[in-house]
């Protein structure tokens, strides 16, 4: 009964809430995925506008060296001045098609021409080299662009126009940028990190993949990957950029909390129901079992002055036997009493045995239908009393291997049952077979019988018919329970046999293992 | 006799029409005196120096204080330099624009650039600042200089002042990089004034930056001092004379500048170009050209230099031009030469070639050869005092006893961090010829 209950009450629980917290996972799983899907998105379009900025910010230098190389002409000391003053451009150069035109070391050179020149010998770079045809255009020589070369601390950056001198040559115009100022430029297009609102992070990354300028009061933490990332257009696509948003602010907390909390209530709730209905339904039990244990305990302290009252009781009826026919039936209700209330101790300490798993099954020699006259003997006093007619029919009376005391505690228990029970019925059945090493015992009354819905039931401890067949009749309730356990023991079982077609009286049929006792 | 007289003579009428001006050119050579028919070098030093503009007038400041509030400054030092910071904004006024921007993982611009009209206002913005993360300095000289930009003006000071406490980790971070931004930083007209506090910074770059842009640098090693620099700093930007000072420098046929002491400068074939950011009231910026003259007999004079200034007046408000010149003159007489040596100037050329080889030592020591450096150092204090006894120069036997500290310094490996930013720090100031310093 217990282990079953509790099944159900974890069934009850369990699936539920499994179902439940299955169901909302699997909402913030989508959820989850839905906003990342949004942030990706969201995050890529930031990144866009961010690139297609810094691809106008260099648009602009575009121009800006264009209008330097106009301003600079072709005449050396010119092209000196302007690049003096230029904060953009670090050298200016012009290549013809045999090298370069300036700086040239036929000239007198600053230090910082010399430099240029030992760089750009690097870049190998010539005159075919930059106007070589494009990967976009194949065939067609281009006429301006970027060549970029990794050198030092990072990208070098060269714009460059084909233009004609005085002299009618076509030459190329180029100009290194001062990194530092190209970066720069880019940084100051970007925003700086607004400490009160921001919750993102946007890098932009170098060539070497290390960061070289980002704003956002966002700091992702440093294992977690980007949620967007994007290269930057020509010339730069060596760099690229990436966004990353709080996670906390991205989830907006909303939805999520929502969820978890309505989930949360409503575990609770179940759990809490369950848990009610688990205590409310094992209350009456626990109750029952704690009158046991106290009986049990208080059982062992009477055992031994009932048995006294018994046996003098018992001398006592051989004495006065005949002479008073008074006294006689007097003593008839003690030892019949006595008897009941030690059958009562006796169940009591069975199954508390029972519930240790110490009950001693010791098989010995015995004839079952003497111990099942003796015991129905025992009953004969206070089955009369109450008009209940005994009817036997008896056959099993080889001699058996058996516990006697088992048997007559099943019997005592089944008949005890139909005395308290089925009184009404005024009659009661008592067969015994013996057959093929296992004696059969059934015990049939009367009375109002047990509903079919309870057949089971009946056999677990405590259980009781409750309402109007038990009320006003007491019991341990344990009873039917010791009658089965006992009749395992013994090798057999113990059931009640239902007959739809007589809708009156309960009998019970106990089969025990009992071979023949071995001469 | 003759040419000396002629010397004089020009040298005072130029004199004369300069001073009109608010900056003053001084044109001298070390040696106007050279002997004959001998190739022989010479220092010419062109020196220039702004004057008071008179009463209560002052050029309007552009201001940038980029605040490095990475965690490293957390405690003491960021109380400190928000402390300076609003000592630096109340010296300001109505005239002046201010920005204040900070720096960690990544750049505020706390106050965009700004009229002082609400002083109150912007100190309570630096109040609060707090230090946390790391060191975005490129960046944060990038946000303070376009803060400048947007009021950028021939007529004001256009600065940024950077005070930064510890090593650039976000973004670039070489010497070079942040070298070659304040190079474009001063084409653009700004100059980037480098404030180091503690032990914990990159002096290289600092100076770098500096140096590139012809900004100041100051080591700060005791925190209490930041007001005062900031102060120092103040006073100079406010007490500014002269901008975008160019300077060309033309030599005739058979001069040759073969190096130049200090600042940087381009030597192309007889030519030299420099440019000077800001000239202060009552403080001479100069340049020190080594030329190399070819043999002249006796009695002839040479002039030996065509300098040529653009500036933009303050006073005036308007774009300046100033032309100086001087010349040597070859005699037979050693005497002569020794008796008419130009002190002064080789006192800035001594200096100068001290601070070179201070330099040098400290590149040594970097590369672990401390006894090579050790010694290089002992040669320059002896060369020091050799020089300061000759020139009997109160100011050279003061370096020598500088530099002679140094020489013990340099093999300390504990103080070392301290010791090399205090080399760089006053190595800068004469190669700067900054006003303040520790």
């Amino acid at each position: 009964m217990n282990r079953k209950l509790i099944t159900v009450v974890i069934i009850m629980a369990v699936i539920p809430i499994g179902l439940l917290s299955w169901m909302g996972f699997a909402s913030i799983r989508s959820e989850e995925e839905r906003v990342r899907q949004q942030i990706q998105f969201l995050g890529n379009g930031k990144l866009e506008l961010v690139r297609d900025n810094i691809s106008g910010i260099f648009k602009v230098v575009e121009s800006e060296i264009a209008s330097t190389f106009k301003s600079a002409g072709f005449e050396t000391e010119n092209i000196r001045a302007i690049q003096r003053k230029s904060n953009l451009v670090k050298q200016i150069f012009i290549l013809g098609r045999d090298g370069f035109i300036y700086p040239s070391s036929d000239t007198p050179l600053s230090d910082k021409e010399k430099d240029f020149l030992n760089r750009i010998k690097e870049a190998d770079i010539s005159y075919n080299f930059l106007s070589r045809p494009s990967d976009e255009n194949v065939g067609r020589l281009q006429e301006r662009g970027w060549h970029t070369w990794l050198m030092g601390e990072g990208i070098n950056f060269i714009y460059w126009q084909k233009a004609e001198t005085l002299s009618g040559e076509t030459v190329i115009l180029g100009a290194e940028l001062n990194r530092a100022a190209a970066l720069s430029r880019i940084i100051n297009s970007l925003p700086d990190t607004n400490p009160e609102n921001d919750s993102f992070r946007i890098s932009l990354f170098g060539v070497t993949g290390s960061i070289l300028y980002q704003w956002g009061g966002y700091a992702p933490p440093e294992e977690i990957s980007a949620d967007a990332v994007l290269p930057l257009a020509p010339p730069l696509t060596s760099w690229h950029l990436s966004y990353s948003i709080d996670p906390a602010a991205a989830h907006s907390g909303g939805n999520r909390l929502f969820l978890a909390g309505s989930l949360l209530t409503i575990l609770v709730v179940i759990v809490s129901l369950s848990i009610y209905l688990y205590k409310e339904s094992t209350r009456e039990m626990r109750e029952a079992r704690l009158k046991v244990s106290f009986v049990n305990q208080v059982s062992h302290e009477l055992k031994t002055p009932l048995t006294n009252i018994r046996m003098y009781a018992e001398l006592l009826e051989g004495r006065i036997r005949g002479d008073d026919k008074k006294s006689e039936s007097y003593l008839n209700i003690v030892i019949s009493e006595s008897r009941r209330l030690s059958r009562m101790i006796n169940n009591v300490l069975s199954f508390a045995k029972d519930q240790k798993d110490k009950i001693s099954f010791n098989p010995a020699p015995a004839v079952p239908d003497d111990v099942v006259k003796r015991t129905l003997d025992n009953f004969s006093y206070s089955l009369a009393k109450k008009g209940i007619e005994v009817v036997t029919e008896l056959n099993a009376g080889k001699p058996v291997m058996l516990d006697a005391d088992i048997l007559e505690q099943i019997l005592s228990n089944l008949i005890s049952n139909a005395e308290k029970y089925a009184a009404a019925g005024k009659w009661i059945k008592v067969e015994s077979l013996f057959m093929r090493g296992t004696t059969t015992l059934i015990v049939s009354d009367r009375g109002p019988g047990i509903p079919r819905s309870s057949i089971e039931k009946i056999f677990e401890p405590f259980f009781r018919v409750s309402n109007k067949l038990t009320d006003g009749v007491s019991g341990t309730g344990i009873g039917l329970s010791l009658v089965r356990k006992l009749a395992e023991i013994h090798g057999g079982r113990a059931e009640l046999l239902y007959d739809d077609a007589s809708m009156e009286g309960a009998v019970f049929r106990v089969t025990l293992k009992t071979p023949l006792e071995e001469i | 006799m003759k040419p000396t007289v002629i010397s004089v003579i020009f040298f005072i009428f130029f004199s004369a029409v300069i001073s009109a001006a608010t900056v003053d050119l001084n044109v001298s050579v070390s040696n106007p005196f050279i002997l004959a028919d001998k190739q022989q070098s010479v220092f010419l030093k062109v020196g220039l120096t702004g004057k008071n503009l008179g009463g209560e007038r002052r050029t309007p400041a552009n201001v940038a204080i980029v605040l490095d509030r990475s965690g490293s400054m957390d405690g003491e030092k960021i109380i400190r330099a928000k402390e300076a910071a609003s000592i630096a904004v109340g010296m300001l006024d109505e005239r002046d624009i201010v920005s204040i921007i900070t720096y960690s993982d990544t750049v505020s611009v706390l106050v965009p650039a700004t009229r002082v009209s609400d002083r109150t206002y912007i100190q309570r913005r630096i109040e609060s600042v707090y230090a946390d993360g790391s060191t975005a300095l490129f960046a944060g000289v990038c946000k303070g200089a376009d803060e400048v930009s947007k009021f950028l003006n021939r007529n004001s000071v256009n600065r940024v002042i950077l005070l930064s406490d510890g090593l650039a980790n976000i973004g670039p971070e070489s010497p070079r990089a942040l070298g070659s931004l304040g190079e474009s930083l001063k084409k653009t007209g700004i100059s980037v004034t480098t404030i180091g506090l503690g032990l914990g910074y990159n002096e290289d770059l600092m100076v770098q930056l500096a140096q590139r842009s012809d900004g100041n640098h100051a080591f700060v090693e005791n925190y209490n001092d930041l007001t005062r620099i900031f102060r120092y700093e103040f006073q100079d930007i406010l007490s500014v004379a002269a901008q975008n000072v160019e300077i060309e420098i033309t030599c005739p046929e058979g001069v040759v500048p073969v190096r130049i002491l200090g600042r940087e400068a381009e030597i192309i074939g007889n030519k030299v170009y420099t440019t000077i950011n800001q000239l202060y009231s009552n403080q001479e910026k100069y340049l020190l050209v080594e030329l190399n003259i070819a043999p002249r007999r006796a009695g002839s004079s040479l002039n030996i230099a065509d300098v040529s200034i653009n500036y933009a007046d303050m006073k005036s408000r308007k774009s300046s031009h100033m032309t100086g010149r001087t010349e040597v003159s070859f005699t037979g007489s050693e005497e002569r030469v020794q008796k008419s040596v130009d002190k002064e100037t080789v006192i800035d050329a001594v200096k100068q070639i001290s601070a070179q080889t201070s330099e040098k030592a400290i590149e040594l020591r970097d590369e672990g050869k401390v006894e090579e450096a050790q010694r290089l150092l002992k040669k320059n204090t002896e060369y020091l005092y050799k020089e300061a006894e000759a020139l009997q120069s109160k100011e050279l036997f003061s370096l020598g006893d500088t530099i002679n500290s140094d020489t013990e310094a340099i093999t300390d490996d504990a103080d070392w961090n301290a010791s090399r930013k205090k080399m760089k720090a006053s190595t800068y100031e004469i190669q700067n010829q900054q006003s303040y310093g520790e």
